[in-house]
């Protein structure tokens, strides 16, 4: 089965746009914080997203007790637009142990996703959303991506470790994807934190489905290994 | 012993009643044999000893710092290597700053180390007044030392800033200011006043066989200043970003360490002066020359006047015969 990039992008897994969120438990003390970053390209799940066009990105978090709402706003996604994502989550930790659940619904404000295989009628707030579950221990961490609204039929596994400032991630797709298109695909990132706001990450594709060269497959995912170097800068508030 | 409360050149009667009230302190000397030593309480800095002898290695100390003392020795007889010491207490060690320990909360700075208490000053070395009849004098030194000043306290350490979570990680607390040391106790006042007995055979050599120390105490050393905290490190969190699911989280700095306190100043030299006791001599000399009997039964005030003038220039004349004796014994 072939994938292609916009079919992951959009069908199923693009709006799956993602991450886990993992909060370390903390005292009743309400915090406000926020970052913007730029990057030359888009990288999700091992995806560029943007086909090699630069993006940009903020957010806003509100946290206490362990519990933290937020906004993530990004450019760069070629095939969907602008995009914001609203978020909700609590998280904890016993000695080394932690653990996190998260909600997150995915909104585009230019093209919008209805009609474009997320199973999704209209635009409203909430039609494509994802539950995170992280548990993790020391510097490693598991996680698990599913769908609560729309974009049906997809899951999503990361395995993190890191050590000092480098950190390894294994992310897996599984797609319930039809005959003869690209139903799942691991890659691997590598990021080295350079120091406060430069990061490097370097990712690849290191399975699929579909074989790179069969191209009756729909969704195939380029293999090349992909650079992406971001700027973040934390915003005193 | 006898200790008698010191009266300005108390006449027979005044002693008398001196003697009278302070019954308990009625012996008639104070000897403080070879080697041993002798504390006077703070109700004997007025006294008239009839008799003191100090024996070779003899000490005797003078209780309380700062305190004026007056004593008198109608006889006394010092040996060799005996000490008067008055030194000033030394100033009290300033407190120490509490440390905060531990980290703080997620993404809060770290609380700071508290100031540390500043030094005690030193207190004063003894003011001392000694008026010796000697009829031995070896070796004396009086030390009236000022006390040195207390150290100043160390300034807290600062606490650990808080994990970075989704905010940066927290700055470490600052440290603490360290104490500033007490100022040094100033050296005591020094005033001997001698007269030589006609046995004693001493010559002008007294000044020679008295040593005064009275330096001011050294001030005290300043108190460091608390190490800041430790600032919470950078690491990696799951988080969206444009280049996955980590998010490096920056660390918090390091706080800023505490000021050292101050040094303390060094305490003052006290004043040194051994002379010749010159009113036991001129009343020694008005009484030999019998003037002050016919003077007072004929007291006009021209006759008052011509006292008075005389008796300045016999102090004058005094004055420069014991210079002229000390000049030679140099």
């Amino acid at each position: 089965m072939l994938l292609k990039k916009s079919s992951v992008a959009r069908a199923g897994v693009a709006a799956l746009a993602i991450t886990g969120a993992v909060v370390l438990s903390n005292p009743a003390v309400a915090e406000v914080s926020a970052s913007a970053a730029v990057a030359n390209m888009y990288l999700w799940r091992g995806i560029d997203l943007g086909d090699g066009s630069a993006a940009v990105s903020g957010d806003l978090i509100y946290s206490v007790g362990g519990a933290y709402a937020g906004l993530w706003v990004s450019s760069g996604d070629d095939a969907l637009g602008n995009e914001y994502d609203y978020f909700v989550g609590y998280g904890g930790e016993a000695g080394d142990f932690f653990y996190d659940v998260s909600l997150w619904n995915y909104n585009y404000s230019d093209d919008g996703i209805a009609g474009k295989g997320f199973d999704i009628s209209d635009d409203t707030t909430g039609e494509l959303s994802e539950v995170i579950v992280t548990l993790g221990y020391g510097d490693f961490s598991f996680s698990y991506y599913d769908n609560v609204a729309g974009g049906s039929g997809y899951e999503y596994y990361t395995l993190s470790g890191g050590v000092g400032k480098f950190s390894a991630t294994i992310g897996y797709h599984d797609i319930e994807a039809p005959a003869g298109a690209n139903d799942d695909m691991t890659h691997v990132d590598l990021s080295y934190a350079f120091n406060d706001n430069l990061s490097f990450t370097a990712s690849k594709v290191v399975a699929q489905d579909c074989d790179k060269d069969d191209t009756g497959c729909t969704g195939a995912i380029d293999e090349d290994v992909k650079f992406v170097v971001s700027y973040s800068l934390p915003i005193e508030m | 012993m006898k200790y008698l409360p010191r009266v300005n050149r108390p006449g027979l009667l005044g002693l008398l009643l001196c003697l009278a009230s302070v019954p308990v302190l009625s012996a008639e000397r104070l000897h403080v044999k070879a080697g041993e030593s002798r504390t006077l309480s703070g109700a004997q800095r007025d006294y008239v000893f009839d008799e003191l002898v100090l024996e070779n290695g003899a000490t005797l100390l003078l209780s309380g710092s700062g305190a004026r003392w007056h004593l008198e020795a109608h006889r006394a007889r010092i040996g060799k290597n005996v000490k008067i010491i008055g030194r000033g207490g030394v100033g009290q060690q300033g407190a120490d700053g509490k440390s905060v320990a531990g980290q703080a909360a997620v993404c809060k700075k770290g609380r700071g180390g508290e100031p540390a208490s500043h030094g005690g000053v030193g207190q004063d070395g003894a003011s001392l007044v000694l008026t010796l009849s000697l009829e031995q004098l070896d070796s004396l030194t009086v030390d009236v030392t000022g006390g040195a000043g207390g150290p100043g306290g160390k300034g807290g350490h600062g606490q650990k800033g808080g994990d970075a979570d989704k905010c940066p990680g927290a700055s470490g607390g600052d440290g603490g200011d360290g104490g500033d040391g007490g100022d040094g106790g100033n050296g005591g006042n020094v005033r001997v006043y001698y007269t030589l007995l006609p046995e004693s055979g001493l010559g002008a050599s007294v000044t020679k066989r008295i040593k005064v120390i009275n330096g001011g105490g050294p001030g005290g050393e300043s108190g460091h200043g608390g190490e800041g905290g430790e600032g919470a490190g950078g690491h990696y969190i799951h988080m969206r970003t444009l280049t996955g699911n980590k998010k490096w989280v920056p660390g918090g700095d390091e706080g800023k360490r505490g000021r050292d306190g101050k040094k303390g100043r060094n305490g003052v030299k006290g004043q040194a002066q051994i002379d010749r006791d010159l009113n036991r001599r001129i009343d020694e000399l008005m009484q030999r020359q019998h003037v002050m009997p016919a003077l007072s039964k004929s007291r006009t005030p021209a006759a008052t006047a011509d006292l008075e003038t005389l008796r300045q220039n016999q102090i004058e004349i005094l004055k420069r015969l014991d210079a002229l004796e000390r000049h030679i014994s140099e």
